[in-house]
């Protein structure tokens, strides 16, 4: 009787065993790893590009201040490295936009690109609306009135320099950019939305801002408009940026950082606002040999002051520091250099 | 009468096996007529409840992640870790969730890793609140006391929150309560001390902060200790106790990695961490320390429980039998004052004993002769015609508690049973699995690296965010990194420069791809430019 008991317990066993075994063999054979994409509609849709630079020659601008400055002074030769390099054209305001079609009737019949820099963004300076449009609505108006001023020859637009990094940048900003570069776009000319530079936001967040901004429909960006870093920081800052929104290319502004980034100086947060060591940087081209960078340009006027600081008490044009620069210009003969270095600049007034 | 049982049991022995089987299970399921019913309804609303909503409530957090990650590796890489095991936790813990894997298939069985944890989390309930209810018979509770406690337990809240997530804690609890249902045993048998020592070995192999509880447990056991075995069950179940709990410091010595030496993880280097360089939450008592955080969070998800487990320690301290359990509660209480590091989920090691010394709090004052014994209240008195309507009293207000306890939990468990939205974390995998070619290096939160490795075949395999930082093997290899997905607190906790320099860098280089769900647990595609190298 035990053994028989003892039996079909053995019985039982081996059939317990036989199911753990079928069990285990069940969750041996596991499923494959599903590695199929389906990806989604893309999210961005990126407008065809013009490429607006592509054999073109740059426009350059017989009125701009300093140019008034050397015909109004003799012996300034000097300046020529300056007055002879084309430069962006700066539209800040309504009344900025008065010359507009007659320069770009001139470019037009020179077979020249100009290039212009949109700059009257609502709260332009971050400070509680000082500065800039007084509305959304204003502004948008004066974006149109830019577009039919510019006329059918299509521009380059630089558009509001400093507005995507700047600290008060938010969705009613990055709408007010998206509008402008619908309407600019849309009237034929090519925008580069400017981004900032190098050593400001990180490349991240200014993608995340830039396509918020609408630069899916732009040409691309602009960077390092109005500082110094060095073409090289600019571009791997820039390619990198590209890199993030769809490949989207840029223009760098090289006019002033022949020198670099001015110096940290301790317990000063204006280093960059008229240094006293810069120097032009390299003269601007249209053929940079990088598929990412569609230009070098002067976009800020060398030689007209960022403010009220660095030993300046103007806005304007400022042949002192014109001087600073040619002097330390890179790239230029040394008898250029030489020559400012020597110039003797009258006395404003006398 | 002794003789006759004697004969009884000689007549058994000479029935066939499968008599004898049957005989014994017959009687027991006779002996538990009532109770069974009872335990498998109470079982069924307590799973209920834990079970419906469990893939949506809570959010997706760290932990659970690891731990899956862990029992992946173990089953598929043999493996305790898919990185450089650290020792950060005894390995008990994912050897379970990953023996049930291999049994079940686990890993297949679902679509996302979280899910299979969710029903480990169940099974680890249904077993405690089971256990819960079988200590409570034990200690002497009365039946509706008994399934007071595991309503109070499977019910509250608090504990319903922290009893999803993937916790080694929610592993270790089945394992304790049975250390104590063992050592009360009322046979005092040689067998019930050494299964009383091994599962408290076990619930400490599964995570080692029970360690903590062990002057509990040894004065449980010694509670029960009979006068002719005594120096059998102490040498034996201290023996197996032992032997248990040393398979850890043994695996380590035999590694080479129990002491602590420089550049090699070792055991004993990091419970040094763990215990004295981890940085403090600070003490409880202390309203600004992180412990006292935790703490406010814990009782603004639901006070109840957790301050009347408190409020009836003194009672548990003065009856005998409850003796154990109180002290099982100032331990866990003690954590809280102590001002060293606290796990926010520590709270699961006080509710379950909160719910018995609760009930058994409630039992003395009605004046349960099996829980109080000879330290019932006002002696002899009890017994008359006053002590029945005090009984009948305190009986009553016991239930009425109870209800109003249970009708003021039910909103809250409504809304976490009937939560909608897919985790954010979860829709991320989904759209990274969609969009993203499997040989990207992805840096991904712990929740959802499994999915990626085992559902959708990511190779080489995703890192998991903090290794990025802590692992040398992974930094020695890191060359690039295409995409990181990861909520968006985790950018936001006020160290994490220096917690997750290198993440934190990448984002810095990073557009945003896709955006899931909202506020502090959106999850964030990040899309990394290639033209960006880590430790550039």
């Amino acid at each position: 009787m035990r053994e028989a008991g003892a039996g079909r317990l053995r019985g039982r066993w081996a059939a317990a065993g036989l199911a753990v075994a079928l069990a285990a063999a069940l969750a041996a054979c596991g499923t494959e790893p599903d590695t199929t994409l389906r990806p989604d509609p893309p999210a961005v849709t990126y407008a065809p590009l013009r490429q607006p630079f592509e054999g073109a020659t740059l426009f350059l601008d017989r009125d701009t201040p300093a140019a008034r400055w050397q015909r109004a002074t003799p012996g300034s030769d000097w300046l020529d490295p300056i007055t002879t390099t084309p430069q962006a054209r700066w539209v800040n305001g309504p009344p900025d936009l008065a010359p507009v079609p007659a320069l770009a009737r001139r470019a037009a019949r020179r077979g020249e690109l100009l290039v212009v820099v949109a700059y009257w963004i609502p709260d332009r300076g971050c400070a509680g609306y000082q500065e800039g449009a007084p509305s959304a609505a204003a502004y948008e108006r004066w974006v149109r009135q830019l577009a039919g001023a510019l006329g059918r020859t299509p521009a380059v637009v630089v558009l509001e320099p400093d507005a995507v990094p700047a600290d008060c940048f938010g969705p009613a900003r990055a709408a007010q950019l998206a509008g402008a570069v619908r309407i600019l776009s849309g009237a034929g000319h090519a925008v580069y939305l400017d981004a900032g530079h190098s050593a400001w936001k990180p490349s991240g967040e200014t993608a995340d801002r830039l396509l918020a901004s609408g630069v899916a429909g732009a040409e691309g960006f602009a960077v390092n408009v109005s500082n110094r870093q060095p073409t090289r920081a600019a571009q791997a800052w820039g390619r990198e940026l590209s890199d993030l929104v769809g490949g989207r290319p840029f223009v760098v502004d090289v006019s002033r950082n022949g020198l670099g980034r001015p110096p940290d100086e301790p317990g000063r947060d204006d280093e960059w606002c008229n240094p006293a060591r810069q120097g032009l940087g390299v003269p601007p081209t249209t053929r940079t040999g990088r598929p990412e960078v569609d230009a070098l340009l002067w976009i800020k006027r060398p030689g007209e002051s960022d403010g009220i600081c660095g030993g300046e008490d103007t806005y304007l044009f400022s042949p002192r520091q014109a001087r600073t620069l040619i002097a330390n210009g890179a790239g230029l003969p040394a008898a250029a250099r030489r020559a400012a270095a020597a110039a003797d600049i009258p006395a404003r007034d006398g | 009468m002794t003789a006759v049982v004697h004969d009884v049991l000689e007549v058994r022995a000479v029935l066939p096996l499968r008599r004898q089987v049957r005989i014994a299970v017959e009687e027991w399921f006779r002996r538990h007529r009532v109770s069974l019913p009872l335990v498998a309804v109470l079982l069924a609303v307590v799973g209920t409840v834990h079970g419906v909503g469990m893939s949506t409530f809570p959010r997706w957090v760290d932990d659970p992640g690891t731990y899956l990650s862990q029992a992946w590796s173990l089953r598929y890489e043999g493996a305790l870790s898919p990185y450089s095991y650290f020792y950060d936790h005894a390995p008990g813990g994912w050897m379970q969730l990953a023996a049930w894997a291999a049994l079940t298939g686990g890993f297949d069985r679902y679509d996302t890793a979280i899910a299979f944890g969710n029903e480990c989390m169940l099974l680890a309930k249904l077993a405690s609140a089971g256990l819960l209810y079988l200590l409570g018979r034990r200690l002497g509770l009365s039946r509706p006391g008994a399934s007071a406690a595991v309503l109070l337990y499977g019910l509250c809240p608090l504990e319903l929150v922290y009893s999803r997530w993937t916790f080694l804690d929610n592993l270790a609890t089945p394992w304790l309560l049975l250390a104590f249902v063992l050592a009360a045993s009322p046979r005092r048998s040689i067998a019930a001390a050494s299964g009383a020592a091994a599962a408290f070995g076990m619930a400490a192999l599964t995570k080692e902060t029970v360690l903590l509880l062990l002057p509990a447990f040894v004065w449980a056991l010694a509670h029960n200790l009979d006068r002719r075995n005594r120096a059998q069950v102490i040498a034996v179940a201290g023996f197996v106790g032992l032997l248990v709990m040393s398979l850890y410091p043994l695996y380590a010595l035999y590694k080479g990695e129990l002491f602590d030496t420089p550049d090699r993880n070792s055991l004993l280097g990091t419970a040094r961490w763990q215990l004295l360089e981890r940085q403090s939450t600070g003490t409880v008592l202390d309203p600004d320390s992180a412990t006292a955080a935790t703490f406010t969070q814990w009782l603004a998800q639901d006070p109840i429980l957790l301050l009347a487990g408190l409020a009836a320690i003194p009672f548990g301290l003065a009856v005998r039998r409850l003796r154990p359990i109180a002290v099982v509660l100032v331990v866990g209480w003690l954590v809280l004052v102590r001002g060293g590091y606290l796990p926010f989920m520590h709270v699961l090691t006080l509710l379950p004993w909160s719910a018995l010394l609760v009930v058994g709090a409630v039992e003395w004052l009605a004046g349960n002769r099996a829980v109080a014994g000879r330290t019932g209240p006002r002696g002899r008195w009890w017994t008359g015609r006053g002590g029945r309507a005090v009984t009948a009293a305190v009986a009553l207000a016991g239930a009425a508690a109870l209800a109003g306890t249970l009708v003021t939990w039910a909103p809250e468990l409504r809304r976490m049973m009937t939560v909608s939205e897919e985790p954010p974390l979860r829709s991320a995998t989904r759209w990274v699995a969609d969009n993203v070619p499997r040989d990207d290096v992805l840096v991904v939160h712990d929740a959802i690296w499994t999915d990626l490795v085992h559902q959708y075949g990511f190779d080489p395999e995703p890192i998991i965010v903090y290794k990025l930082d802590t692992d040398p093997a992974v930094r020695a290899t890191l060359d690039r990194i295409d995409y990181v997905v990861l909520p968006d607190w985790y950018f936001r906790t006020p160290d994490a420069a220096s917690k997750y320099p290198t993440v934190v860098e990448a984002r810095k280089h990073a557009v945003t791809a896709a955006r899931f769900g909202s506020g502090d647990d959106a999850v964030t595609v990040y899309r990394v430019s290639s033209r960006w190298r880590p430790g550039a």
